[in-house]
């Protein structure tokens, strides 16, 4: 949903649905190495990062995927503070992102629909 | 910490050094002792059995046994931990209100919830630069002090959060979004997860080499990858 926000600020559109999922492009300068160092730090392969690191930092330069596991870290603690606590979302972001939660599946991770598939065993 | 990374702010590495040093405790409901077994049974996750096996199964309460690992904490509090380690985006209502019903006082839970995550935060940042977690502090001796913020509200989450009067900030979100009150029913676990976070980022001119979509992206296929709502 932060993507969907900066978009609303800057008047540039990305591909939301990009977000979501493994491939697609969003529409983000340097995407390809973003993704992948993000989702090798979020799957936990180390031996592939360490070397995609170095082949990312001769393209986009060092600093950049530095600030990328930066960013990715940071996110990794976050979301967890969220999906721990149950925080609904801002009144406004609710109001305004409902199209868009549907149309990429981020309503999916809504916490009723989630009690409502996971719960079953419980 | 990262003394190696000359890219990596000195505001970010004092953040992490100081959290650290927190996690060593004494905290409000925790003694530094079980604060730091909190690093330890976060860190394990990964070689337990249960909890890979969990992380698989078609409904993470669709499997039944003993975690791996001796900890100075209780049952309750290590499937606390392991969950919120291994499967954050398939946590549920009915599952938080179990852990309370067992014993978990919800200022309690918000310990250990900023305890988990701060740890995580750091851990996944060394571990992405290719660097050894760090090591595990010595616990600080003293007692829990106790401390809840009595003024907490309920505003739909699980626990009572931090209030604060509703005012939008320049780049549209509220001055103060729900995230940053999640933790508020008790101020030194807001204090040390925040404390931690905010020089990674934030909302409006970001200081980084990414552009702020650029963050922002990265940011939600996180968010997405664990398959998080808000």
């Amino acid at each position: 949903m932060l993507l969907s926000l900066s978009g609303d600020k800057t008047g540039k559109k990305y591909n939301l649905n990009a977000v979501n999922t493994p491939s697609g492009h969003a529409g983000v300068e340097d995407e390809h190495w973003l993704r992948l160092i993000t989702e090798l730090t979020m799957t936990k392969d180390w031996e592939k990062l360490s070397y995609t690191r170095e082949e990312a930092s001769r393209i986009i330069g060092e600093q950049k995927v530095i600030d990328t596991l930066v960013v990715a870290s940071a996110f990794n603690g976050i979301t967890r503070v969220a999906d721990a606590t149950g925080i609904p979302l801002d009144t406004d972001t609710e109001k305004n992102t409902t199209q868009m939660r549907k149309d990429t599946g981020i309503q999916s991770f809504n916490y009723d629909e989630k009690s409502t598939r996971y719960d079953v065993f419980n | 910490m990262y003394q190696k990374i000359a890219l990596i702010t000195e505001k970010l590495k004092t953040a992490h050094e100081d959290a650290w040093n927190k996690i060593a405790g004494p905290g409000d409901f925790f003694s530094g002792e079980e604060r730091i077994e909190m690093v330890r049974a976060t860190r394990d996750a990964d070689d337990c059995e249960l909890t890979i096996t969990r992380k698989n199964a078609i409904s993470p309460f669709a499997v039944t046994g003993e975690y791996a690992g001796d900890y100075l904490l209780d049952s309750n509090a290590v499937d606390v931990i392991r969950r919120i380690a291994s499967d954050p985006g398939r946590l549920t209502k009915t599952w938080f209100a179990q852990v309370i019903a067992n014993g978990l006082a919800p200022e309690e839970y918000v310990e250990v919830v900023s305890v988990v995550t701060t740890s995580i935060i750091i851990d996944t940042l060394h571990q992405a630069l290719g660097l050894a977690q760090p090591l595990l502090p010595k616990a600080n001796e003293g007692s829990p002090r106790k401390v809840l913020n009595s003024e907490a509200i309920e505003i739909g989450a699980w626990v009572p959060v931090l209030d604060v009067p509703s005012q939008t900030a320049d780049h549209g979100l509220p001055k103060v979004p729900n995230i940053a009150r999640s933790l508020g029913l008790v101020p030194s676990a807001l204090q040390l997860f925040f404390g931690t976070f905010s020089p990674h980022y934030s909302l409006s001119n970001i200081q980084s080499s990414l552009s702020q979509d650029q963050a922002e992206f990265v940011a939600s296929r996180v968010s997405a990858m664990n398959e998080c709502f808000y």
